[in-house]
């Protein structure tokens, strides 16, 4: 692909500006609804799943579109969802990995 | 031409702009960093027993006096906890504000909005829509760092530090790491917007350097998604 065609694609995908204002209210309704099910809703064991699920929503959200990963070089992708991935990793490995010894203690 | 040459040179074999590409490696760098901290803050959160605690919490009254007794906390601590119905039980009550901190995440949110509009402008040569919404952006962020120094303070004057405890430590460096971002970003932010202003405003290469400020900004956005979420809304 030539760098013409590069720059093309690039302007082809980009949003409106009231798109891009839709999405902001749709990332407003998602941390409403956040917000209900953490305070005025009991949803019992249900509650961080569910938070979690609306946390990752908003996350790909802004990534995809404000940031415009959904239209960039595959790379790109790899490298940050890359990153993710093992942040994630170190994150679920140190809190496995210490609560455990804590558990002990106690 | 000149300008056409200079982007030319900026390209990889692989298409993608190098200065593009080490933006999206420094911010996977940065998902290790905070990454680290959200589980360094999720362990010692676990592991607190006396007040302040984030979230309304039963202790036990005979172990508040002995804490009380032996120093672990202080009145200040004391007061955030009072005599429940059940005996021996006290209830101390949660020192995060969740309505006040929604309000500074709606903010932010918003400035990612405004901070996508501006990056628009850039790429599509409106140079007044693009100044409009940059400055917007630094307000909204100037604003959510309001929100987070009131919060800070009110957790000083509650008993919570970073030498409170581990929590306390945990707490300020996570969300003190992510204001420093925050700042950093209005600082960016406004020294764009200071340039748009010379007589060559930004470049050769507007839409690209506030594309750039704009990953910058919506990662810290991003970041701030993910702690609203497991430090105020995920229950202790």
């Amino acid at each position: 692909m030539s760098m013409h065609d590069d720059h093309s694609v690039e302007e082809e995908h980009g949003l409106q500006p009231m798109q891009y204002v839709w999405i902001g209210v749709l990332l407003t309704v998602i941390t409403i609804v956040e917000l209900g099910a953490s305070l005025w809703v009991d949803l019992g064991n249900a509650l961080i799943p569910v938070l979690i699920v609306l946390s990752a929503v908003k996350f790909y959200i802004v990534v995809a579109f404000y940031m415009h990963l959904r239209f960039e070089h595959r790379l790109l992708s790899q490298v940050f969802t890359g990153s993710f991935v093992l942040a994630a990793g170190v994150l679920i490995a140190l809190i496995a990995l210490f609560w455990t010894d804590i558990t002990d203690i106690i | 031409m000149a300008a056409a040459e200079h982007q030319v040179e900026h390209h990889t074999t692989t298409g993608i702009d190098s200065r593009k590409l080490l933006m999206w490696i420094f911010l996977g760098s940065e998902c290790l960093f905070f990454g680290s901290l959200i589980a360094t803050y999720l362990i010692f959160k676990g592991e607190i027993d006396l007040p302040p605690f984030p979230s309304e919490t039963l202790v036990e009254t005979a172990y508040l006096e002995e804490a009380l007794a032996s120093g672990e906390i202080t009145e200040v601590h004391k007061h955030l906890c009072h005599e429940s119905d059940e005996a021996g039980i006290s209830v101390c009550e949660g020192i995060f504000d969740i309505p006040l901190t929604s309000q500074s995440t709606f903010v932010l949110l918003m400035s990612s909005v405004a901070m996508v509009l501006a990056v628009y402008g850039a790429q599509h040569n409106r140079p007044m829509m693009m100044k409009s919404w940059l400055l917007a952006t630094m307000v909204l962020g100037l604003i959510f760092l309001g929100y987070q120094v009131y919060e800070f303070r009110t957790f000083g004057q509650e008993g919570l530090t970073l030498e409170t405890s581990q929590f306390g430590a945990s707490f300020f460096v996570l969300t003190g790491f992510h204001g420093t971002h925050v700042a950093v970003g209005v600082l960016i932010l406004g020294s764009l917007l200071l340039a748009s202003f010379r007589r060559r405003g930004l470049g050769s290469e507007p839409g690209f350097q506030v594309e750039t400020a704009g990953l910058y900004w919506h990662f810290v956005d991003i970041v701030w998604i993910v702690i609203f979420t497991v430090l105020y809304l995920i229950p202790a």
